[in-house]
This record gives structure tokens, C-alpha cells and sequence, in this order.
């Protein structure tokens, strides 16, 4: 049985040898596409992970004056979570803040060494009921807040919300739309290229089915080929996003720099997800193939 | 091996009891298929082609209501003009192109009503030299006569003994490594029937084995096949040739005429100084 499958395994690798340059310029048009495909996952991803929380919820960021004291902070917290339209009111020590920018700034946090006072202000974050009738309250709410004289600003995502949501709903609906077209393109690009394959060696496959061949012992080699083809292209693709993604990082302005940056396991996964495109598009691609090109 | 044979048996008494469900459902006025199942094994029909029919995409007919039967072990010629039907017969007998009306039995079961997963098993069974050769062009000597062998997954080292020894036989182990598509005609021919021959088939279909070769080795060809047949395999030699069945004495001739088989009766009237046989 192994010795059976050594010899598919050769036969395919000799196969792939009998037209280098259709194979070649498959495996380049292929891996073309999983790069735009995972270019435009990361920019995707970049653009929605550097909205704040805040802009994307029915929430609002409070930011209290230095020398507010802690029982002045604790009366406002109280006088808050009465109110019907608020669900949680949430401290934020200045603290609390400064550990939370050293987690998002992730290896940058280091630019933060030279500073000598921690220069950001306490905050309350105020979560809204979600209910519309109490959304359409917020704004009221929020004039209110600012009439308090501990605070000195207030930042609500109700505003925002609906700005981008303007912006980032067709950015949504572009995105799974060129995610299909590249990924139908990752697939035609396999397809027709092992389609050129079987229509080279039709007279072969003619002479396997005359001598008893079964279905599988003549597509095996062309599934080999489709997913070499994947494996290599997702492979090929998975190195240049690596490269393109750390040389972004030397090039990009600091704060896209960050916005772009990503962490051990997340690199791990979106190679192991480029590679696994490569491998599904190869196997499709094959699949198809031999279902419009065997039929007999 | 008990458990083996146990497990053919019921296959078979399964498979034939199918078969004749199906031409007691598709019988009516058509051929009663278990009846025949019976007569094949009483008396070992290996081949019948019976009530057959096949028209060309241009609207000629090739068979016309046809019948044939081919007993085991024996060696026929198919003659006749080009163009009259006997590859097609050979595509018919393969499985590679279907009948338009009546059936084609083999070893009593009907072609028609193989399933898909079971043609490849039966194709094995029949070596074929096909006029054209249809060998590998890119591949060897060797690695087109072992094709059969590798499909059949065979192991490595049975496949290079029997190999070897078949193209010692036909004297083409000094070409062995030579790719195909440099060789003479007559070497293809020949590696083309080594490649038939070399899994022992039930049945030897040989499509215009005169084509491309010179004398010397048309008798060798000859000598192949008349050794298939005494190994027990049934042959059937299609040609143009009508002197070419003096070759094998005892050989059975079948010719084709308008679309129907008939049988030639060959009367040893004369022997030639070579040793040939005139119809």
C-alpha cells in the first residue's frame, strides 16, 4: 500500500515536471492573490482594531479634572448609575489608563520610559442601556455631565457611531466582497491550470482507463498538483506578507506602526491562515477541475 | 481460503441473482438474461454479443442486430474490410462505448449493467493492442509495459521480474530505457503487446496486429499470442488480413458483413511451402 502511494507521489511530482512553466505561473498567479488576500485582511483588521471601544458602542469616556478627590468621584458615580438610560459607570484610575496604553503600544511601550508624571487624567466610562429610548436620551445626559464641575471633558461614541458606521459598513461590505473575488480567483487559478493539465495528458488518462485504472489512482496525481500548487503559493505568500508586514513597521508613521503591529500569535495564525487558503483553493481548484475534465 | 471461496460464491450467486432480476424487468421482449447466465456457465461462453446494435454519429449502422459468441479459450479472427466494425467491437467489449440496442454478455454478466466501480476490475481482465498502440509517448519501454501491472498495484519487485521477462521474450530488453516515442512503429506494436499480454488476460483483443510489422516479427507477434492461448486465454485477432489466420491452425474466423457476423469455414485446401494456409 505505501509503496503504492510512493509511486502516485512520484508519478505527480513527475507530472508537475512535464509542464514546469504552466505549473510556475500558477503558483505565482496564486500566490499574487493570497497576498492580496492577506493584505486586505490586515488592513481590515488594522482599521477595526484601532477603533476604540468606546466609538463603537453607545458609550462615553468621561475625564475628570486633576484635583478631583475620591469622594467627589465616588458622589458622581453614585449620582450617575441613577440615572434610567445608564448601565454601568466604570473608573478608570490615571493609573489604570497608563497600564492600559502600555498594553496597546504592545513593543512600543517603551517610548513611555522618559516620562517622569503620569500624564493622563482619571475617566469614568459610562455604558448606556441599549434600548433606543434611551439612547435617544444620551445626548441630554451627556450636556448634563458636562455641567458637573469635576469634569473636564466628555467623549461619547453616539456621535461617532454613526459617522463610522457610514464609513465602515461599505468598508465591511467591500471587504467580504474582495475576500470571495480573491478567493474565486485563488480557486480559477488552480482550476485552470490543472484543467490545462488534464487536457495535456488526455491521451494518458485514456490509456489508464483503458487498462483498468480506477478513478483515484488517475486524479490522485492532479489533487497532489493542486495542493502543491496551494501549499507552495501559500508558502510563497505567507513569507512576503511576514516581510511586508515588518518592513510597514519601519516605514509607517509611529501610531500606524502600532496600529499594524501584531503580536507572536496572532503572525502565527495569519501564516497558518494563508497557508490553509492556499491548501482549500489547491484542493477546490483540483476538485473542480477533474469533475469538468473526467466526467468519462 | 475457504472463507475466500465462501465469499466468491455468494458474490457471484448475489451478482447473478441481480442479473436476473434485472432481465426479468428489462427482459419482456428483449433477451431473458437469467437464461443466459445458465447457458454461459453450462457451456462456458466466455463472449456473447447478442441481438446487438451500434450506428455511428453520422447515422451508419456498424451492427445491425448481430449476434456472436465467443467460447473460452478460443482463437478467433475477426476479418474484414476497414471501417466495417471490429474495433468498435473491441471499444463495445470494453466498456468504452455503449450498445444502442441489444447486450453484450462476458463471462455471463452484461456489460450493461456493471456498475461504474466495477469496469476498471473488469478492464484488467483484457489485454488489448490497439491499432494505434496508445502507448505513453513520453514514458519507457519498460514503464508503458508495466502500466497494466502498477494500476493493478502490483508490488514493485513482481512487477520488474514479469516485466523483464516479457520484453526478454519479445527481444526488446535492450530498448527498455528507450522512451517510446523513439522507436520504430514495429517496436511500438511489439511494446504495445507486451503491455497486453504481460498481465496474463482472460481475454486478448488484438486490433490489426499486421500493420507495422515485417514478417519475422509478425511471427514472433504470432507466436505471443498463439502462447497466450495455450496458457488459456481467449484471443480475438481483428485484421483485413484473410491470409493472416493460416498462421494459427485451428483458429476460428469470424467475418464482418453489413453489419452482421458471419461465420468462415476454413478448409485447409493447400499448404504453401512456407506453411501457410489459404482460405
Amino acid at each position: 500500500m505505501a509503496q503504492r502511494w510512493i509511486r502516485l507521489l512520484k508519478r505527480s511530482v513527475r507530472n508537475a515536471r512535464l509542464n514546469p512553466v504552466t505549473s510556475s505561473m500558477g503558483i505565482v498567479t496564486l500566490t499574487l492573490c493570497l497576498l492580496f488576500l492577506g493584505v486586505f485582511f490586515v488592513l481590515f483588521r488594522t482599521v477595526q482594531q484601532s477603533t476604540p471601544a468606546w466609538l463603537m458602542d453607545s458609550r462615553a469616556v468621561v475625564y475628570l479634572r486633576a484635583q478631583t478627590s475620591s469622594q467627589e468621584l465616588e458622589g458622581l458615580v453614585r449620582n450617575m448609575k441613577q440615572w434610567p438610560a445608564v448601565q454601568d459607570v466604570c473608573v478608570v484610575s490615571a493609573e489604570d489608563a497608563m497600564k492600559r496604553l502600555e498594553t496597546q503600544l504592545n513593543d512600543w511601550k517603551g517610548i513611555l520610559a522618559g516620562l517622569q508624571d503620569n500624564p493622563l487624567p482619571s475617566s469614568l466610562e459610562i455604558t448606556f442601556k441599549g434600548k433606543a429610548r434611551y439612547l435617544d436620551e444620551i445626548p441630554g445626559i451627556l450636556e448634563k455631565i458636562r455641567q458637573f464641575p469635576q469634569v473636564e471633558d466628555v467623549y461619547s461614541g453616539k456621535n461617532w457611531t454613526d459617522k463610522l458606521e457610514f464609513i465602515l459598513s461599505p468598508l465591511k461590505y467591500a471587504g467580504v466582497g474582495v475576500t470571495i473575488l480573491l478567493a474565486l480567483a485563488g480557486v480559477m487559478v488552480v482550476f485552470h491550470t490543472n484543467r490545462l493539465a488534464v487536457l495535456a495528458r488526455r491521451d494518458e488518462l485514456e490509456i489508464y482507463n483503458i487498462l483498468g485504472a480506477t478513478p483515484l489512482y488517475t486524479k490522485i496525481p492532479f489533487y497532489v498538483e493542486g495542493f502543491f500548487q496551494g501549499a507552495v503559493g501559500g508558502a510563497l505568500a505567507a513569507v512576503l506578507l511576514f516581510l511586508l508586514l515588518r518592513a510597514s513597521q519601519k516605514a509607517l508613521p509611529l501610531p500606524l506602526a502600532i496600529a499594524m503591529s501584531w503580536k507572536g500569535f496572532e503572525m502565527a495564525a495569519l501564516i497558518l491562515g494563508v497557508l490553509g487558503c492556499g491548501l482549500v483553493f489547491g484542493g477546490l481548484g483540483s476538485w473542480l477541475a477533474l469533475r469538468r475534465c473526467l466526467q468519462h | 481460503m475457504d472463507v475466500i471461496n465462501l465469499r466468491k460464491r455468494i458474490r457471484t450467486a448475489i451478482t447473478s441473482g441481480y442479473e436476473a432480476l434485472r432481465g426479468i424487468i428489462h427482459g419482456g421482449s428483449l433477451v431473458p438474461l437469467a437464461s443466459l447466465h445458465q447457458e454461459a456457465h453450462q457451456t462456458s461462453l466466455l463472449i456473447q454479443c447478442l441481438q446487438i446494435s451500434k450506428c455511428h454519429v453520422h447515422g451508419q449502422d456498424v451492427f445491425s442486430d448481430a449476434n456472436l459468441q465467443i467460447q473460452r479459450g478460443n482463437f478467433t479472427f475477426l476479418v474484414g474490410p476497414g471501417g466495417t466494425g471490429k474495433s468498435t467491437l473491441f471499444r463495445l467489449l470494453l466498456g468504452l462505448e455503449s450498445l444502442d440496442q441489444g447486450h453484450i454478455l462476458i463471462e455471463g454478466r452484461n456489460l450493461q449493467h456493471l456498475r461504474r466501480r466495477e469496469i476498471p476490475y473488469f478492464r484488467r481482465r483484457i489485454g488489448v493492442v490497439f491499432q494505434d498502440f496508445k502507448l505513453v509517448k513520453q514514458r519507457t519501454v519498460f514503464e508503458n509495459v508495466a502500466l497494466p501491472l502498477e494500476v493493478a498495484g502490483k508490488e514493485h519487485l513482481f512487477i520488474r521480474k514479469k516485466v523483464h521477462r516479457i520484453l526478454r521474450m519479445l527481444r526488446l530488453d535492450h530498448r527498455m530505457n528507450t522512451p517510446c516515442s523513439r522507436l520504430s512503429a514495429g517496436e511500438r506494436q511489439m511494446v504495445a503487446i507486451a503491455r497486453a499480454v504481460v498481465t496474463d488476460p482472460v481475454i486478448l483483443l488484438v486490433d490489426e496486429p499486421t500493420g507495422n510489422l515485417d514478417e519475422d516479427a509478425l511471427r514472433s507477434a504470432m507466436d505471443v499470442f498463439a502462447a497466450v492461448h495455450e496458457r488459456g486465454a481467449t484471443v480475438i485477432v481483428a485484421t483485413h488480413d484473410v491470409s493472416l489466420p493460416s498462421l494459427i491452425p485451428g483458429s476460428r474466423v469470424v467475418a464482418i458483413h453489413q453489419g452482421k457476423f458471419m461465420e468462415k469455414v476454413f478448409q485447409e485446401r493447400m499448404a504453401s511451402p512456407t506453411g501457410t494456409r489459404l482460405l
